[in-house]
């Protein structure tokens, strides 16, 4: 990792980590290097800083105390001024490896398809539609990141298909680790001894349309991240 | 004081605290939910809501219902309810097939939608009539009465017949339209001639072919959407006996036109709906019942404003009005001309109501209603003497809900 030093004092990193996560060196005229650690969300800024110890070469008692109040001071605007943005996560489209989406993704088709309104993939795959609980983060910043709507929204146009029968809800999974197993097409935790390739075959097709969301820290080979245009 | 408490709700208690995820996938394209809620009201000056309520309350208000859908392959769906509601004197809680239905999507793709569905459909009108039964749906214990009359629910709910539908999206907003018909109201019990002309009828009141359309426009400024109904909905009386004993061989036509509005940002939200109303009763008058007749047009509105505290706490406030007849707003020329009470042609009706999730499925809720005028949307079954009914009272309401 890339780290460079500002006379003007400003905090800034040259390369950006795919996970986020970056070092930044701090330089303040009248102190030595302060090493922070950033969370970036991409579009959102920074959004927590860890204070790491001070530098090995650092500069005279008297002057390294008179200069912490101010790193203090950002530490806990950071941390305790915008409580909602040092919890938000970036969120990404995950399917199953073998759903036939289209590459980048149109955001209107994502609307159609979490609102339960495109049943098929182009080539005739059904969708299979998987969500977090309404009430869970993850949840949250998918509805409001990448289909900017809140979820009391899709709440409701859920109720509307189902309790009148012109429709059916998304399938509800506990959990992100239960919503990775489910789109990569593992059912439960344990993994599963299949008797045959017939039902390896029928398996892997159940979950072919497979689609839902996670935090980008979850995504592993298991599942593909569908590009949003 | 409340008879004896129902069963259900300590059964629906238990399923909801040993499987919170009760909505369950039997096999791939096969769900199954359902929804059950309790209602407490307790309402002053003997004005009866739904069984006893002035002294102590009634419990007498219960909806339960599951339904079950099949999707066997992505353009077809097949979905079935069944109801079983307890309503005062209106209702004791019979199973009814509330809908089941055959839909299917010649067209489907991200922009466009074009279909048609057959079987027993819900009426499309208006903002709430599609899941008037789910209180999680509602938003407040008493859908605004002006325009969602329980009384006549039975002829609103849902009916027999085929529905096509259109969907269109684009950068100018999202249009829906939904045309039902020809279709036949549910005009199944006597309640229902109660809930048209007050009193039981000697003969049949039977359905005729009857359409109703509803268009949606989602605009393009976020949570702000418009949308128009109309409906002609026509049944006929058939006499059992002479015209010297009964009604003549009538027909009976309501037209109502809804305009709806409705305004939701993250955290409120503004609704307001207007309705006008024909009544059109012809051929009724007869020997016995000499100026039975009538051609009016009634008029509702209702402003609606809720305010979502944080994902637990909602409060809600509303103004409802209700004219059964723009020429005479205040009844006074109905109670002058016939002896019924002024307070059956109108109602004002202020709400302010409060609503608590205490999980994603289950929900608990209290509201406080001063009405003005209004006895119309109380049951004859549980108030037999009109004559008793009061101008102006309260209804104070608790909703305990679960849905899977």
């Amino acid at each position: 990792m890339v780290e460079r030093s500002s006379a003007e004092g400003a905090a800034f990193a040259t390369h950006i980590p795919p996970d986020g996560i970056f070092n930044a060196v701090a330089c303040r005229p009248s102190t030595s290097h302060v090493r922070y650690r950033f969370t970036v969300v991409p579009r959102h800024g920074v959004v927590l800083v860890k204070c790491a110890r001070p530098a090995l070469a650092g500069p005279s008692k008297g002057t390294r105390t008179g200069s912490r109040f101010p790193e203090l001071a950002l530490c806990l605007i950071l941390l305790c001024g915008w409580p909602a943005r040092a919890v938000a996560e970036e969120v990404v489209v995950a399917v199953n490896p073998r759903t036939p989406a289209g590459e980048p993704t149109a955001r209107n088709t994502l609307s159609a398809i979490f609102g339960m309104r495109l049943r098929a993939w182009e080539d005739g795959t059904p969708i299979r539609v998987y969500v977090l609980p309404d009430n869970h983060a993850v949840h949250i910043a998918f509805c409001k990141q990448i289909l900017g709507v809140f979820p009391h929204q899709y709440r409701t146009a859920w109720d509307r298909l189902v309790y009148s029968g012109t429709g059916q809800a998304p399938l509800e999974v506990a959990s992100e680790a239960e919503m990775r197993a489910r789109l990569a097409g593992i059912r439960g935790e344990a993994p599963v001894v299949l008797g045959s390739e017939e039902e390896m075959r029928a398996r892997v097709a159940g979950t072919a349309g497979a689609i839902g969301y996670l935090s980008r820290k979850m995504i592993d080979e298991s599942v593909t991240v569908l590009q949003v245009q | 004081m409340p008879r004896s408490l129902p069963w259900w709700p300590a059964l629906a208690l238990w399923l909801g605290l040993c499987h919170p995820a009760l909505a369950f996938e039997a096999f791939e394209g096969f769900q199954v939910h359902g929804f059950l809620s309790q209602g407490y009201f307790l309402t002053s000056n003997h004005n009866n809501l739904f069984g006893e309520s002035t002294h102590g309350g009634s419990l007498g208000f219960t909806e339960i219902g599951v339904n079950a859908s099949w999707v066997p392959r992505p353009d077809v769906q097949l979905a079935i309810q069944g109801l079983s509601r307890r309503a005062g004197g209106a209702a004791e809680g019979e199973p009814e097939l509330d809908f089941a239905l055959l839909d299917y999507a010649a067209v489907e793709t991200a922009d466009r939608r074009l279909g048609v569905r057959g079987g027993r459909v819900r009426l499309p009108f208006g903002l709430y009539n599609d899941t008037r039964d789910v209180a999680f749906t509602r938003p407040s214990i008493l859908l605004p009465q002006s325009i969602y009359f329980d009384r006549t629910r039975e002829l609103a709910i849902s009916g027999d017949g085929i529905l096509f539908y259109a969907e269109e999206r684009g950068a100018w907003g999202n249009f829906m339209l939904e045309f039902l018909g020809p279709f036949f109201q549910r005009i199944a019990t006597d309640n229902s001639e109660l809930a048209v002309f007050g009193f039981e009828l000697a003969g049949d009141l039977e359905s005729r072919v009857s359409f109703m359309g509803r268009l949606i426009y989602e605009t393009p400024v976020r949570g702000l959407r418009f949308a128009i109904t109309g409906a002609r909905l026509l049944a006929k009386y058939n006499p059992r006996f002479d015209p010297s004993q009964d009604l003549g061989p009538g027909d009976d036509a309501f037209e109502p036109l809804i305009f709806s509005a409705q305004y939701e940002a993250e955290h409120w939200s503004l609704t307001s709906e207007y309705a006008r109303r024909r009544i059109k009763d012809e051929g009724f008058s007869s020997e016995a019942f000499p100026n039975f007749d009538l051609d009016t047009v009634g008029e509702s509105y209702y402003v609606q404003g809720i305010y979502r505290i944080d994902p637990h706490w909602e409060m809600v406030l509303r103004y409802d009005v209700f004219y059964n007849n723009v020429d005479d707003r205040d009844g006074s020329k109905t109670e002058a001309a016939t002896g019924i009470p002024s307070s059956f042609q109108f109602a004002k009706d202020w709400t302010v109501g409060v609503r608590y999730n205490i999980t994603p499925s289950w929900m608990v809720r209290a509201e406080y209603h001063n009405v003005y005028g209004g006895t119309l949307y109380l049951l004859p079954q549980d108030n037999p003497d009109p004559f008793a009914l009061s101008k102006k009272w309260d209804i104070f309401a608790l909703l305990l809900s679960y849905r899977f």
